[in-house]
């Protein structure tokens, strides 16, 4: 039992501590390594449009395809009817792609094979400006989700908690069971959708009269910090609600009218008896929230298109994926990681509740 | 009590109460029964504002979207073996914490728990770097089915945890007390009583693999999964078949929900009942 | 305190199709210990949270001082619940609790503290105000639960069933305490209670409550001696009860044919004879006696069955055909030999109850 209790601390501890320590590593490639790894990086993405441009030649006849103005690049937009020189030419292209990438690849390896790595704080100090502000923004961004969600949810999760009759709960709790589980990317996608450019935002206030879409005009909601955060608010919010539900469920409503009759006003009896009850739970729904919405990938890749928007997730995920710089991202994950820490921290000192109440 | 008068003075807040609630749940909603009316719209970008007639066509294109089909297909994969490493990780931290009687329980407790509160990328860069690192592992499915396995323990840790604490440990020393040995308790005795939550651990393990996209994201490399592959998507651009795969997941998503209320339902009518 | 009476005139609560409280008329005098008493279910909780203003009737009107209650709620009455799990806030310490309802009515810090630990002595728990509820014991949680609601100055303080939860010592210890502190503070008591006991020992005057409906309202003396109904008589009290019919009634004296025989009763409500009736008798006023005493009324011969020691009483029961009867004996008397035999067992006709068939209180 207790050999695979040490496993399950392998399974966190070991890996996170090769995180910290590669985040301590500072890489002396230079600027070589970075430019073959975007090299590469570009190769793949071109390999991956000439895939999808294959796959739509394929049903090209079948289905027209969407005219999206977020195609990779206006060469790769297969219009009408599929022609075999077409194809050849794309498989082709594909094939003097790939090669190139086996060739840069090999490049890359011999580039780190050569490295020297030392110990040092580099991978921290050298954190751009840029980096630091969208950091900060991240974190404030989701502070503002969690303060948001919590406003929003308090009143809903103790409307169910203290509704009374059994099929008003089950009703009540149906709607916010159903939109939970339902998958976060949807959640995130169905907002994206009210917010394009040819969206339904636009759409009703086109059909308001305040703009004029024919005419091309219209507010591009996606793609700003603004509008990641909307989105996430929406994505992330039952994740307040039930920790709240939970705990609220469990006071004694006995208390409620005890403080009723001893002439409390609403605002007094949820001030001094429910909201402090309820305090474990808020801190649990503060803590998941935040950690879900500065730690969030998808809202604002989808949101932002890869348009505007910075999310410090993205920056992360760039420092592994497009710079190939994964000393860097280790470095930066390990500043996300312990931002969320100090969120924990700080939570469980202001509702002085302790790590037992907040997991469960 | 049915229909009891509710008392006066609080029919006007109670009003305010129910006007939020209406709105809030329409904010839930909305959004979601647009993305439904869309996936029928013959419009090739998603909207309902452009009606161009009512389609199947969204979704009769999915089985032939053979990146969607060998997503699915990796989503299985990554689930099954979550499931297999999640459970017994998850098991044996429950019997360590429940067991044990000593003060480095609390600290054990906060390490177990830790991958709950640590956000889903830092898991995947991590998973990702030990594989790599130590072991040469590319990212893959299998670091996908690792990097989700360390916090899908978790929770299985925190249910076993819950139905432990209920357990009568006398019925555990009888058996002791009538000869037998420690491994034929923990088979005849504990696991049978664990059985239900194992069930339900696995449930929900399979659910939170195939729904996860952050700690996915990052670990899975160049692979993918229906859900990375429909975040892809939607980075290039809307498409209805995305909305077809959502209308899906909305319709399964709606039958598990009122399946599980309903018996929850009816199991607190039995336990008021009895 | 004076002129703050509480009248209920025709009130009745229906919950959908069932009636909790039938129209229901009571008043209950200034400063009076007043107790409803009746068994789990019969109403008198719905009639509390009533007064309270936790509920509106569905017909009548509350008044409490000559002020109707109508429109007002629980926070705005000049009433006081302590409930039955106390409600005491887990959170807050003793004396925040005490002073809740002050600060409520935004009565300054200073003045709060001085007010609580007023009251903290009253109810003799001078220096306990720090701590949180959790840390007393059932008794002193109690007393915090009076303290609290004594605060707010109410005209009414309203009890359902506070002391359920103490165990037997502490609760009959409590009682005693309760009468003096209402007897201190001349506030009005309405106590709810299953326990005839605790109604018994404590109450000025007790409504006995079945069913939804209020079947007598007395002393204690009133309620136990002439009980209105064949559910008063049962329930408060034990007794032996013989069914028969009316053979004849005179001058409020009944005389109704039982398979034991004709016995003599006061006869309570309209009996005519030919009616089924019912002869209560409490076991303490049953007696044994010579079998050649010379009086002929109200004398049965029994076996005796079994004979209990509870101390200072005796507990004799005996069967005559399928009649049982049982007597509660001094421990000073003629029962203390008694183990075996068939005995002579009588009683005053002055002691027994003549009514009407009704609904009896199940043991």
């Amino acid at each position: 039992m207790l050999l695979t209790a040490a496993w399950v601390l392998g399974l966190i501890v070991v890996p996170q501590l090769r995180m910290i320590e590669r985040a301590f590593i500072v890489d002396q490639r230079g600027d070589e390594a970075a430019l073959v790894a975007t090299e590469i990086e570009r190769a793949y993405a071109r390999v991956f449009a000439i895939d999808q441009d294959l796959l739509r030649a394929a049903d090209g006849a079948a289905a027209p395809t969407a005219p999206s103005p977020f195609a990779p690049s206006p060469s790769s937009r297969a219009t009408g009817a599929a022609s075999p020189e077409r194809t050849a030419a794309l498989e082709a292209e594909k094939a003097e792609a790939q090669a190139r990438i086996v060739e840069l690849e090999a490049r890359e390896a011999e580039i780190q094979a050569a490295d020297r790595t030392t110990y040092a704080l580099g991978n921290f100090t050298g954190m751009s400006r840029i980096h630091a502000w969208i950091f900060v923004s991240t974190l404030f961004y989701a502070l503002c989700v969690t303060v948001l969600s919590f406003l929003a949810c308090y009143p809903v999760a103790y409307a169910v908690a203290t509704a009374r009759r059994g099929e008003r709960v089950a009703l009540l709790m149906l709607g916010l069971v159903i939109p939970y589980a339902i998958n976060e990317l949807l959640r995130i996608f169905s907002w994206v959708m009210i917010l394009e450019k040819q969206g339904i935002l636009n759409g009703a206030l086109d059909a308001l009269g305040l703009i004029d879409m024919a005419a091309g005009e219209g507010v591009r909601f996606v793609a700003s910090n603004g509008a990641v955060f909307v989105v996430m608010v929406y994505a992330y919010i039952l994740f307040m609600v039930f920790p709240i539900y939970n705990t609220i469920e469990t006071l004694d409503r006995n208390q409620i009218e005890a403080a009723r009759d001893l002439g409390a006003s609403a605002w007094r009896i949820h001030w001094r008896v429910v909201l402090p009850h309820a305090k474990p739970g808020i801190a649990v729904g503060a803590v998941m929230t935040f950690m879900l919405s500065a730690g969030s990938i998808a809202a604002p890749e989808i949101v932002g298109r890869g348009l505007h928007p910075d999310w410090f997730s993205q920056v992360i995920y760039r420092r592994f994926f497009e710079s190939s710089n994964w000393n860097q991202g280790s470095a930066y994950a390990l500043v996300l990681l312990v931002a969320c820490v100090v969120f924990v921290l700080v939570v469980m000192k202001l509702f002085r509740v302790g790590i037992r109440d907040i997991a469960k | 009590m049915t229909a009891a008068t509710p008392s006066t003075g609080r029919d006007w807040s109670d009003t305010v109460l129910n006007a939020y609630l209406a709105v809030f749940y329409a904010y839930l909603f909305l959004p979601l029964l647009l993305m439904v009316a869309a996936a029928f719209n013959a419009s090739p970008t998603p909207s309902v504002t452009d009606w161009q007639g009512f389609t199947l066509d969204w979704f009769r294109r999915l089985p032939q979207d053979q990146r969607f089909i060998q997503g699915l297909w990796h989503s299985l994969i990554i689930a099954a073996g979550v499931i297999v490493i999640a459970l017994p990780l998850g098991l044996a931290g429950a019997l360590v914490l429940t067991r044990l009687q000593s003060r480095a329980t609390t600290s054990l407790y906060t390490i177990l728990v830790s991958p709950i509160l640590t956000p889903g990328i830092v898991l995947g860069v991590t998973t990702m770097i030990f594989w790599r690192d130590t072991f040469g592992v590319e990212a893959g499915l299998f670091t996908a089915a690792v990097a989700q396995a360390s916090f899908i323990a978790s929770y299985c840790m925190l249910m076993f945890m819950a139905r432990l604490q209920r357990q009568d440990r006398a019925l555990e020393e009888a058996a002791l007390d009538l000869g037998a040995s420690p491994v034929l308790v923990f088979r005849r005795i504990t696991l049978p009583f664990l059985m239900p939550t194992m069930i339900t651990a696995s449930f929900i393990a399979f659910l939170q693999s195939i729904e996860n996209y952050n700690t996915t994201f990052f670990a899975i490399g160049s692979s993918w999964t229906l859900v990375t592959e429909i975040g892809s998507r939607m980075r290039f651009g809307l498409s209805p078949t995305v909305n077809a795969i959502g209308v899906l997941f909305v319709a399964l998503t709606v039958i598990a929900a009122v399946v599980w209320v309903a018996t929850r339902r009816r199991e607190l009518a039995r336990r008021a009942a009895g | 305190m004076d002129g703050n009476d509480v009248a209920l005139t025709g009130v009745s609560m229906r919950f959908g199709d069932f009636t909790a409280v039938h129209p229901t008329d009571l008043t209950i005098g200034a400063g009076e210990f007043f107790s409803i008493l009746g068994p789990s279910g019969c109403g008198k909780t719905t009639i509390l949270r009533m007064i309270s203003g936790f509920l509106d009737p569905s017909s009548g009107d509350i008044a409490i001082g000559g002020r109707s209650m109508a429109g007002i709620g629980p926070n705005r009455r000049p009433t006081a619940l302590i409930f039955q799990n106390l409600a005491l806030f887990p959170l807050m310490t003793v004396w925040e609790n005490v002073a809740f309802g002050l600060e409520a009515r935004g009565v300054a810090l200073a003045d709060r503290k001085r007010r609580a630990d007023e009251l903290l002595a009253l109810v003799a728990l001078d220096g306990q105000g720090g701590k949180k509820p959790t840390e007393l014991s059932g008794g002193q949680r109690q007393r915090v639960a009076v303290a609290r609601a004594l605060a707010v100055e109410p005209a009414v303080l309203l009890l359902d069933e506070p002391l359920s939860a103490l165990d037997l010592k502490l609760r009959q210890h409590m009682r005693a305490e309760l009468k003096d502190i209402q007897r201190r503070t001349g506030v009005t008591f309405i106590y709810i209670t299953h326990d005839q006991g605790e109604a018994l020992t404590m109450s000025d005057r007790i409504a006995v409550m079945n069913a939804g409906r209020v079947e007598q309202v007395g002393t204690g003396d009133e309620i136990y001696d002439t009980p209105a109904s064949p559910f008063v008589a049962t329930f408060v009290g034990e007794q032996n009860m013989f069914q028969g019919r009316v053979a004849s009634v005179s001058g409020g004296t009944a005389v109704v044919d039982t398979a034991l025989g004709p016995l003599h009763g006061v006869a309570r409500g309209g009996l005519a004879a030919g009616d089924q009736a019912l002869v209560f008798v409490r076991p303490e006023r049953v007696g044994l006696v010579e079998a050649d005493d010379g009086e002929a009324v109200n004398r049965v011969d029994a076996e005796v069955e079994r004979r209990d020691l509870e101390g200072s009483f005796v507990n004799l029961f005996l069967r005559a055909g399928d009649q049982r009867i049982s007597l509660h004996l001094t421990n000073a008397g003629a029962g203390r030999d008694v183990v075996s035999g068939r005995r002579r067992v009588g009683f005053r006709p002055a002691d027994a109850v003549v009514m009407g068939v009704g609904e009896v209180a199940r043991e």
